[in-house]
């Protein structure tokens, strides 16, 4: 038989959850990248994982390693024969070292040279002497986002491992690490067995773990789970909610046998604002929430998994812990209540912001400094300017409520019931609560300008305060977010498209800082550095940002508007050329310093259309410039083509006569300087070099 | 490999419950069996049983141990007057700590659940993912919380590190919340009515304790006199460092990591200030473990030789 089947487990105790995933896609990668390294050839492949273990199997892995032939390079032929035509020493050490005959070697030529070549063919071991190896260089190269030593070894690793079972075909491969051997052996799920269980060839793995209630395939796991859940919330019509839609992994992750279990608790607890059941479940407990299907509310009804099948007893620790939780936060939720929101500000006087830049209480003052001066830069009514202020003013004082504490991110969300329930407008509240989006990459953004406002005030009096104590962000080392604090800042402005200009505001509010570090210049390009990044991660090309974001701090959403339509725009080929013609103009002109122009001098046909169609659409560009409509503006820049095309075809520019030659640079200019506030055409480089560079 | 402690489980089956001090009982005769030396509270006030030195100092350097004890455990912070059916400035956590860490660690837990009258097959275990870490003893450690039917029971840990020196070998720490524990098994929601004996409930012996150190922890501890009992004790602790006096020494860091919690308690600190605090005992305890490893060595590990006699 040249084929057999491999299967390779690890036992260890419970792996952290969140790490199975990355850990048994990088078993399978270091394992399958072993075996093909070493010529091992095989079939499929089928992984399984659970808390307690991590395996692959094999189908048809050869016995022995395909034979190969062994080729290596040996001197060049100039060095290898004596002028005699007889072998050199630098050729008889060769042969020597890699104990073959003269016989054994032929002559190729790479690199326009000669060189001697050893070609032999080597005869392939068996497989099972290899396979050691190649776990052992798996094992010790999985990498885990924390490891551990647990034996004298000091070998490291997620959690202990406590065995290993190892078979190909049904012979068991020795091996070793951290003190464990290999068997033939593995374990059940703890509830459900006793002893170890002998697996006789790999086949019979997942049967005889399936037998002893254990799933060892994860999706088969994950599907089990996802269709009870599904049975149980059809009946009732329920169902699970987004913000939960993380626990169907989670909970997959940490049993071996999920079971689906519907709980309840008292309706009593339904008067607690629904983010505060919703994370009480989901981050302490693991539990589904369950929503009533029709009207998307919340209910007292929820999900446990379980990892054993009977629940006669389980069922009532599961709701009591949830109760527990429960009253906590109801506790939390009327003591907090008892006293006015706004009374809460005050209290913010103890909690430190940071040590140089005082406490919450000082930042919010200045919050609502900045706050006046960009909502006076916003085209926002008087009425809408008064409650901004009041949101400001009101931003942070959840952060002192008993919830909060408890659950750190419900920063905001319970400032929005706190505020509301203590008669502020809606807007307010909102605002309150959404003052903190994005809070990660995939959040939604402020709907209200009232957060907007907020949410880039706060986060550039964290800017301007961390640089004003001399703490900017270095290299990889950036402690207080503020890379991403930008990114914030300008995916709010581009998403409420606020135009405004952020030197000014960064300008204005320097003087709320002790200013010892604090130097405009330094703010503005940490701003433009990042802006710049922003738009690279948007898949905007260098050129097309280099040159679109000119004074881009004038108007941060106009920049980025310039932006996309060049890159719009681009995608169209005749386009890409008619940039590379006025690159070409540009590149003509740059240096030339004296020009003139004037109608009459025009002397060719072509560079008369030029002026003509140019001076046809003069205005309309400058009437779209001035509206900001720059996809107009471009595709009228498209329609040049043809004129520009024929210009170059029978125009020299530089022709002999210097009265011809100043005044063709005149025109290129006088077209050029049209287009210059939306596109600075020097800094476009050939699609073809801008994809290489 | 995996057996339930069968005497123990049937004997107990029979009883409708548990009392606080049965689980006690059994615990301690449980791990006895097992080896381990059932030690006793350590007369200082201090935060959890890992600051006993059963586990603090014995965790460190190469001598083995296993060691099972009661800790009452004290929680200036958590403290809410009697009041809160789930929160106590004192409570009791059962304690083990077996260097090196049996490779059989896990089932030996398993059984000891069973040791207490909880047959793990009915009941829904789990180790979920929960590493710890204790600044002021600069110690972390990898492993679990176990829940039993979703509730929190035992802090299971692997050190990897104490007073800042890497362990080897490596000690694993059990560490069961006996108030939860007695909660499950009596099938009560509140921690006064748990049974302590077959009369008396936590409630009776416990309640107006919670209640006159909350008030003392939260309103009447005097602050300036406990910055200076921290300054005294850390100065105390220093000289008998030099002394080489180290058992003495860190009766003084236990003392200062409590009097820390205090001056929290009582709101005393800002952020920075708690920082510097939390450095102190951390550099203090730091000094303690060098020193006890140092005068082990001077002594020939001792308890090498007696394991090896075994």
């Amino acid at each position: 038989m040249s084929h057999r089947d491999l299967l390779v487990e690890i036992g260890i105790e419970e792996n952290p959850h969140s790490f199975i995933q990355d850990a048994m896609s990088a078993f399978r990668a270091l394992f399958t990248g072993g075996l093909e390294e070493n010529k091992i050839s095989f079939g499929s492949i089928q992984e399984f994982s659970t808390p307690r273990r991590m395996a692959l199997y094999y189908r048809d892995v050869a016995v022995t390693q395909s034979d190969y032939i062994e080729e290596k390079r040996g001197p060049s032929v100039d060095k290898a024969y004596l002028p005699d035509g007889k072998p050199s020493k630098a050729l008889l050490g060769f042969l020597k070292g890699s104990g073959v005959g003269l016989e054994d070697i032929q002559i190729r030529t790479t690199n326009n040279r000669e060189y001697v070549f050893l070609s032999r063919k080597i005869k392939g071991r068996n497989s099972a002497s290899i396979l050691p190896g190649v776990l052992d260089s798996t094992l010790r190269s999985i990498s885990f986002p924390k490891t551990m030593r647990w034996e004298e070894s000091g070998f490291l690793f997620s959690r202990p491992i406590r065995w290993i079972l190892f078979l190909f075909g049904t012979e068991t491969i020795e091996f070793q690490i951290a003190h464990v051997k290999s068997a033939n052996r593995t374990y059940g799920h703890r509830s459900y067995t006793d002893t170890d269980l002998t697996i006789k060839e790999p086949s019979a793995y997942e049967r005889t773990l399936r037998d002893r209630n254990v799933i060892a395939d994860r999706n088969k796991r994950k599907l089990r789970l996802m269709q009870q859940i599904g049975e149980l919330t059809e009946k009732k019509g329920l169902s699970v909610p987004d913000i939960a839609a993380g626990l169907f992994d989670v909970n997959t992750d940490l049993t071996e046998y999920p079971n689906a279990v519907l709980c309840e608790f008292d309706s009593e607890y339904l008067c607690l604002p629904q983010e505060v059941l919703t994370s009480e479940m989901i981050e302490h407990q693991h539990y589904f929430p369950l929503t009533e299907r029709a009207t998307g509310k919340i209910t007292h009804f929820f999900i446990a998994i379980s990892n054993i099948e009977n629940h006669s007893k389980t069922v009532n620790g599961y709701q009591r812990v949830l109760r527990a939780r429960l009253d906590d936060g109801r506790f939390f939720f009327m003591e907090d209540k008892k006293n006015p929101f706004s009374e809460y500000t005050q209290r913010l006087n103890p909690v430190t912001f940071h040590e140089k830049l005082g406490s919450m209480y000082q930042k919010v003052g200045r919050i609502k400094s900045i706050c006046s001066i960009l909502a006076g830069m916003l085209s926002v009514s008087e009425e809408t300017k008064k409650e901004i202020l009041i949101t400001a003013e009101l931003c942070k004082n959840d952060l002192v409520s008993l919830m909060v504490n408890e659950f750190p991110n419900l920063q905001g969300i319970m400032g929005y019931y706190y505020a509301k329930e203590s008669g502020f407008p809606e807007t307010v509240s909102v605002g309150i609560r959404e003052h903190y989006f994005p809070r990660f990459a995939a959040d939604s953004l402020p709907k209200g300008i009232h957060g907007a406002v907020v949410g880039i005030a706060d986060r550039l009096d964290t800017i301007l305060g961390i640089f004003s104590i001399g703490l900017k962000p270095k290299g990889s080392k950036d402690p207080f977010a503020l890379r991403r604090n930008v990114f914030a800042i300008v995916r709010i402005i581009l998403s409420l498209r606020l135009n405004f200009s952020m030197k000014r505001l960064i300008d204005e509010s320097m003087s709320l800082y002790s200013s010892k570090h604090l130097n405009t210049e330094e703010v503005e390009s940490f701003f433009q550095d990042r802006i710049r990044s922003i738009f690279t991660e948007m898949n905007f090309s260098y050129d097309e940002i280099d040159a679109s974001l000119s004074n881009v701090l004038d108007d941060v959403c106009e920049a980025y508007r310039r932006v996309d339509a060049l890159h719009e725009f681009r995608k169209n080929p005749d386009f890409e050329d008619l940039l590379v013609s006025f690159k070409r103009m540009w590149n003509i002109i740059k240096d030339e310093t004296v020009f003139s122009f004037s109608e009459e001098l025009l002397s060719e046909d072509e560079e008369r259309e030029l002026f003509r169609y140019f001076a046809e659409i003069r205005e309309s560009v400058k009437q779209n410039v001035k509206v900001k409509n720059y996809r107009e503006v471009y595709s009228i820049l498209s329609s040049f083509k043809p004129y520009v095309d024929k210009f170059f075809d029978h125009v020299l520019v530089m022709d002999e006569d210097p009265a011809l030659r100043k005044n063709r640079i005149g025109l290129l200019r006088t077209i050029i300087e049209v287009f210059s506030e939306i596109i600075d055409i020097s800094k476009i480089v050939s699609s073809r070099q801008s994809k290489t560079g | 490999m995996l057996t339930l402690n069968k005497y123990i489980f049937e004997n107990y089956q029979m009883k409708a419950r548990m009392t606080l001090q049965d689980i006690i009982f059994h615990l301690n005769s449980f791990w006895g069996s097992k080896g381990s030396v059932i030690a006793q509270p350590y007369d200082v006030e201090k935060g959890a049983g890992t600051f006993n030195p059963a586990t603090f100092l014995r965790s460190l350097g190469p001598e083995p141990w296993n060691a099972a004890y009661v800790e009452p455990s004290r929680r200036p912070t958590d403290g809410r007057y009697g009041d809160n059916p789930n929160r106590l400035q004192l409570f009791y956590q059962y304690q083990v700590l077996i260097k090196p860490a049996p490779p059989d660690i896990q089932d030996l837990y398993l059984e000891s659940i069973g040791a207490m009258g909880i047959d793990y097959r009915e009941h829904d275990v789990r180790f979920v993912h929960d590493d710890w870490e204790s600044p002021t003893l600069g110690a972390t450690g990898l492993g679990w919380e176990v829940w039993l039917d979703g509730m929190e029971i035992t802090q299971f840990t692997y050190f990897q590190q104490v007073g800042g020196i890497e362990l080897d070998p490596v000690s694993v720490e059990l560490t069961y919340g006996l108030e939860r524990i007695a909660m499950f098994i009596q099938n009560r929601d509140n921690v006064f009515d748990i049974m302590w004996n077959d009369t008396l409930t936590y409630g009776d012996i416990r309640k107006r304790e919670e209640f006159e150190f909350s008030t003392y922890n939260f309103k009447v501890a005097s602050i300036e006199k406990h910055v200076d009992f921290f300054n005294q004790y850390e100065e105390e602790a220093s000289l008998l460092l030099k002394r080489e006096l180290v058992l003495p020494a860190y009766d003084m860091v236990m003392k200062c990591s409590h009097i820390f919690n205090i001056l929290e308690a009582r709101g005393a600190l800002s952020v920075t200030e708690r920082t510097a605090y939390i450095q102190r005992v951390r550099n203090m305890a730091r000094s303690v473990a060098e020193g006890y490893i140092a005068a082990r060595e001077k002594l020939g590990f001792p308890l090498i030789k007696s394991a090896g006699a075994h």
